[in-house]
């Protein structure tokens, strides 16, 4: 299966990939005293196999938690989640192996029944715990918290699609990853709905410095017209989450916001609060002739227009296209005359991707072949 | 033994997990809205906001603007309909320069406050305003705190005292209001989360909402929004407005009073102890040091007659242990009512009497027969007198580098600057005029401890609206405008 990865290997970045955000899984008190108890007690109780299975999973639960909470040693969320995961597997085992002990009435009686019972009640615990988030649909994700907080940008006048929403608030109320200033989070996302490819940022670059620049100029009160700095990188809204009402995140950003002259703030029974820029040209990419052209998956769709240039305000790379592409600051100048722009693919990866899905394609057919006709 | 090294192995491993750190729990960010000095400009962009100026059929208001470097700068005036747009006039500087602008040669739509947008900085926005009977001026506001304190409000019989808040934001504000007066503190009946609409403003006559009141402080806080308070007092002869303040440890008035009028100091403390208050004055002769000390209690506004304390004029500084908010009230003598209690040896009944001679040295200030019968010894003594109404927010701290803007702008009216060397060095003032021309750079030498008035020529004399001043040493400035119209102090503002 390593070909198979081989696209991802040999891009990405590894370092970044393992450090990236924090890995700290707080665990639930009567969860862990929980599958603490059915561990010891499935390993005093159980027949020597399955003691030893049992064994392995707390070794693995144990080890799972360790890497889930291993921020102190630099571990990011990837390896979070890695950790989290090997928790899973390792309260199965154990659950598994609990379950497994309570049937053995020949091998298991007198004091070490008494034990597995009492093994059996914590692992019915854990079982009933994670069975009970199957009942509210999503399997213990999160709720969808934040549809409400977007979909008004829909019901306003003009397409929303040609716009950006500022996200900020806590670091841990924002959709995805965020990006901080100042000890509190920000992130751009689009309107009307983020697309779940948004989720992860990527490293800043020179538009996210911009950003950062001017977001630190509007929290240093150097401005009352935060509108006219956020225009130019497409935001026509902002919305500040928070979940409680004396949030001091959301109050700070309240404060910031609350007294410029360009901001409207939006009534009506939205979710949380949120302001609305009325500065011209709150687009995210824009012909010279005033067109504002729509974001269309990853790319950008408006008005064919020939001999006209297109500013797409996104971080400066040359392969926006098509046509001729210049760098206007951090932002990039291309043409509007195919009434569509986009990032131009870098051949050799998307190559390797193919040449990856193939091979899947293939160790899948061996193995269904294997299995057939062995 | 293979279960008991499972269970040490994993015992350790999750011990190890238990230990592990955690991030750190922000529960807060490290950033909060920077607020401003209210007597300082800074060198960045900024809006000023002028709450109280008025154009229509009567009255006159002009901006005056004044900026170090070229800047352009955009006059903001809100329709008072809020749905209507906002009338925009968008006007350049070149730095050092001045300009002031005709608030009806944009709109006259009457009681008009603005915002006033400069691009760069340091630049500065006062106002003035007059009719043929009024005259008025104020520091245009550039910070934005959400808690205000408005001090020196009189109610009583005589005096019409307005509140006005002015909202220049879109976000609608709500703002509770409370009273500190002779009587104590109390809500203002209401003004309990009273809405002000966004890009508005409301007008409130507090004399008929809390009438006969002889001292009133208010204190008001933004549950949500913004909003500029000012004070607009009239007492039958002229209008004084003032913009609200913070509360400061140290207060500075360049300029007091000015001949025929009698200058009364209005302290108080909102906070929850008294606080211990020195004043000293800065007479033509010296400084007098500690002239008074007294201990304001949070819940007593107190009231200084200042004439009883050395003959005016004189500029003033007023130190505290704790922080006051401090305005100076200049009217005809005995306008104000006495609430203060008098020096030793002299009894309310004498300063009465003081007041009835003094009174007499204005000709036009007072109908009073006893007044009339005086008038012919007096005019010996004082030839020349002002009548009418000024109150001014005093400068919270010292700077080398004032713009002083929207001199000699009104029609027949004297304009001076007042400069006060506080410090106990030699103070070489530079005024550099700042308009038209530069030329004409006049040097002042002020002794220390004392302090100097300035005469400035009118603006139709020589183009000239705004004063650059460059002082040696850290000083204090402020303008007065008289004339036939009333009279007008306005705090200076500092820029480094």
């Amino acid at each position: 299966a390593i070909p198979a990865l081989l696209p991802w290997l040999t891009i990405a970045d590894l370092e970044r990939f393992v450090t990236s955000g924090d890995a700290f899984w707080v665990i639930p008190i009567v969860t862990a005293i929980a599958a603490t108890t059915a561990a010891a007690l499935t390993l005093i109780a159980a027949p020597h196999r399955l003691a030893l299975l049992a064994g392995w999973g707390a070794i693995t639960a144990a080890g799972g938690a360790l890497l889930a909470r291993s921020y102190g040693l630099g571990a990011g969320r990837e390896v979070g989640a890695v950790g989290r995961t090997l928790v899973a597997v390792g309260m199965a085992i154990i659950v598994g192996a609990s379950f497994e002990t309570i049937t053995r009435v020949r091998e298991i009686g007198g004091w070490r029944r008494l034990v597995a019972g009492v093994s059996v009640a914590a692992a019915v615990f854990l079982v009933a715990t994670s069975a009970a988030t199957l009942p509210g649909g999503r399997a213990g994700y999160p709720a969808d918290a934040y549809r409400d907080a977007f979909t008004f940008t829909a019901a306003r006048p003009g397409d929303p699609s040609v716009s950006r929403i500022l996200v900020v608030g806590a670091p841990s109320e924002l959709p995805g990853d965020n990006r901080m200033i100042g000890g509190a989070a920000y992130r751009l996302v689009s309107a009307p709905m983020p697309e779940s490819w948004e989720a992860l940022l990527h490293e800043p670059r020179a538009g996210d410095d911009a950003f950062a620049v001017t977001l630190q100029t509007i929290i240093d009160g150097e401005t009352t017209r935060a509108g006219e700095l956020l225009a130019p990188f497409g935001v026509r809204w902002i919305v500040i989450l928070s979940d409680t009402e004396d949030d001091m995140f959301a109050r700070a950003w309240m404060n910031v916001f609350a007294g410029q002259l360009d901001l409207v703030p939006l009534g009506g029974g939205l979710a949380y609060p949120t302001f609305e820029n009325e500065a011209d040209d709150a687009v995210r990419a824009l012909s010279d002739s005033g067109e504002a052209w729509a974001h269309v998956a990853t790319g950008y769709e408006g008005k064919p227009e020939f001999g006209v240039a297109l500013e797409v305000r996104d971080n400066a790379n040359a392969r926006w296209g098509p046509g001729d592409w210049e760098q206007i600051g951090w932002a990039n100048g291309t043409s509007a005359s195919a009434g569509w722009v986009g990032f131009d693919p870098i051949e050799s990866r998307r190559w390797l991707a193919i040449a990856a899905a193939g091979w899947m394609l293939l160790l899948a057919g061996a193995a269904w072949a294997g299995r057939r006709f062995a | 033994m293979r279960r008991a090294l499972a269970i040490i192995v994993a015992a350790v491993v999750g011990l190890l997990a238990v230990s592990q750190i955690p991030p750190a729990d922000v529960r807060a960010p490290d950033f909060e809205i920077p607020v401003s000095g209210i007597d300082g400009a800074t060198g960045d962009p900024s809006a000023w906001y002028c709450s109280w100026a008025a154009a229509g059929a009567l009255r006159d208001t002009a901006f005056n603007l004044a900026s170090i470097i070229d800047v352009d700068a955009t006059i903001t005036l809100p329709n008072p309909n809020p749905t209507e747009e906002p009338a925009l006039a968008d006007f350049s500087l070149r730095g050092p320069g001045a300009r002031s602008i005709d608030e009806g040669g944009i709109v006259r739509h009457g009681t008009q406050p603005g915002i006033i947008e400069f691009d760069d900085g340091p630049a500065v926005a006062t106002t003035a305003t007059w009719s043929e009977e009024i005259l008025t001026g104020d520091r245009c506001v550039v910070s934005v705190p959400k808690e205000w304190h408005l001090a020196g409000g009189v109610t009583a019989e005589g005096f019409t005292l307005q509140l006005q808040l002015f909202n220049p934001f879109a976000e609608p504000a709500k703002v509770t209001i409370e009273t500190i007066s002779e009587f104590g503190r109390s809500t203002l009946s209401g003004f309990e989360s009273r809405d002000v609409p966004g890009r508005s403003w409301v007008t409130e006559d507090l004399s008929r909402l809390i009438p006969f009141l002889d001292i009133v402080t208010l204190t008001i806080r933004s549950e949500s929004g913004i909003v500029i308070p000012s004070f607009v007092l009239n007492d039958g002869t002229d209008e004084a407005s003032w913009p609200a303040t913070g509360q400061s440890t140290t207060w500075d008035f360049p300029v007091t009073s000015l001949p025929g009028l009698e200058p009364t100091l209005v302290l108080s403390n909102t906070g929850s102890v008294g606080a211990t208050v020195s004043i000293d004055l800065f007479t033509p002769d010296g400084p007098i040091l500690d002239a008074d000390g007294r201990i304001i209690s949070p819940l007593e506004p107190t009231r200084i007659h200042l004439a009883d304390l050395a003959e005016p004029p004189f500029a003033l500084r007023v130190r505290s242990n704790a922080p006051v908010g401090a305005i100076i009230q200049a009217a005809a003598p005995g306008a104000f009512p006495r609430s203060d209690d008098a020096p030793p040896g002299q009894s309310d009944s004498d300063s009465g009497d003081d007041e009835e001679t003094t009174t007499t040295i204005a000709p036009d200030a007072t109908d009073d027969a006893a007044s009339d019968e005086t008038v012919p010894e007096e005019e010996e003594v004082t030839p020349f007198t002002f009548t009418g109404l000024a109150a001014m927010p005093g400068n919270t701290d010292t700077h080398e580098r004032w713009l002083v803007p929207g001199l000699g702008i009104v029609p027949g009216a004297d304009t001076s600057i007042w400069v006060l060397n506080p410090t106990g060095d030699d103070a070489t003032v530079t005024v550099e005029p700042l308009g038209v021309s530069s030329n004409n750079v006049e040097k002042v030498l002020i002794q220390p401890g004392r302090y100097a008035e300035i005469p400035i020529a009118p603006l139709s004399e020589t183009g000239n609206s705004a004063v650059l001043i460059d002082a040696t040493v850290p000083v204090s400035v402020a303008v007065s405008i008289a004339g036939p119209q009333g009279v007008a102090f306005i705090g200076g503002i500092g820029i480094g």
